[in-house]
């Protein structure tokens, strides 16, 4: 998919886990390690 | 991370993926309202916004927006990081290189001087894009056949949505904090805390 300047991300919260008092947002990403060819971040 | 939290729900912003998803880009401050405005539905406030390394610029940022709508959520930095355009030309760099191939062999060192990104950062990441496609299809044997042109789109995507998040951060305005800002210079001590033990010593710097 190329970059598009006119889309808009659709942004989105994923649950880590779910408990029943408080919580947490966590701001960071999966970023990407090793290789390209692993296609991990 | 989410074992020191013990029974709390934990939710995960990640603006890497979002962006990569959507093969697009935002300033730092549109990309934060976007979130403040998921996590003002939540249906309770979050006990706190945590930032982990070069996420912190967008933690602060989302923080802000929330408390413009009236929303407080205390902020605890993990080993903050504050990219600037000179971290995007080392990303940008270090990228190309381990994508070898001929295109990639021949990355030039990042030049010293951050300023010499174009200023528009939309013309960056388009730029960032192409040149990624290009160096990953030198790269590749049969860059024609069709799993390979979806595995290069796909690495052109992230690659771009990573360096773009961080070109999005260094361009920035400084967020005003909220009143509760707390940092951890190393995330080490939480995960020690949270077994029952004292952060060890020497582990405060960060990695």
């Amino acid at each position: 998919m190329q970059f598009d300047e006119t889309a808009r991300p659709l942004v989105s919260l994923t649950t880590l886990q779910s408990g029943p008092t408080s919580h947490a947002v966590v701001v960071d990403f999966i970023k990407f390690s090793g290789q390209p060819s692993a296609g991990t971040w | 991370m989410t074992t020191a939290l013990g029974d709390w729900s934990v939710l995960r912003v990640d603006p890497v993926a979002d962006l990569s998803d959507s093969s697009s880009w935002l300033p730092l401050c549109e990309l934060a309202e976007e979130y403040a405005r998921l996590i003002a539905a939540l249906d309770r406030t979050p006990a706190v916004l945590v930032g982990y390394c070069s996420a912190a610029p967008l933690a602060l940022t989302i923080a802000a927006r929330l408390a413009h709508g009236g929303t407080d959520v205390p902020v605890l930095l993990l080993a903050p990081r504050f990219p600037d355009r000179r971290q995007v030309l080392d990303d940008l760099s270090y990228i190309r290189r381990s994508i070898g191939g001929p295109a990639g062999r021949e990355a030039a060192e990042p030049p010293t001087d951050g300023a010499a990104l174009p200023d528009d950062p939309v013309d960056v990441v388009r730029h960032i894009g192409s040149l990624l496609w290009s160096d990953l299809t030198a790269a590749t044997a049969e860059p024609s056949d069709a799993p390979a042109t979806a595995l290069i789109a796909d690495l052109v995507s992230r690659y771009t949505a990573w360096l773009g998040y961080l070109l999005s951060a260094a361009d920035a305005a400084p967020a005003v904090p909220p009143a509760d800002v707390r940092v951890i210079a190393s995330p080490d001590p939480l995960e020690h805390a949270a077994e029952g033990g004292r952060p060890p010593p020497g582990s405060t710097g960060p990695r």
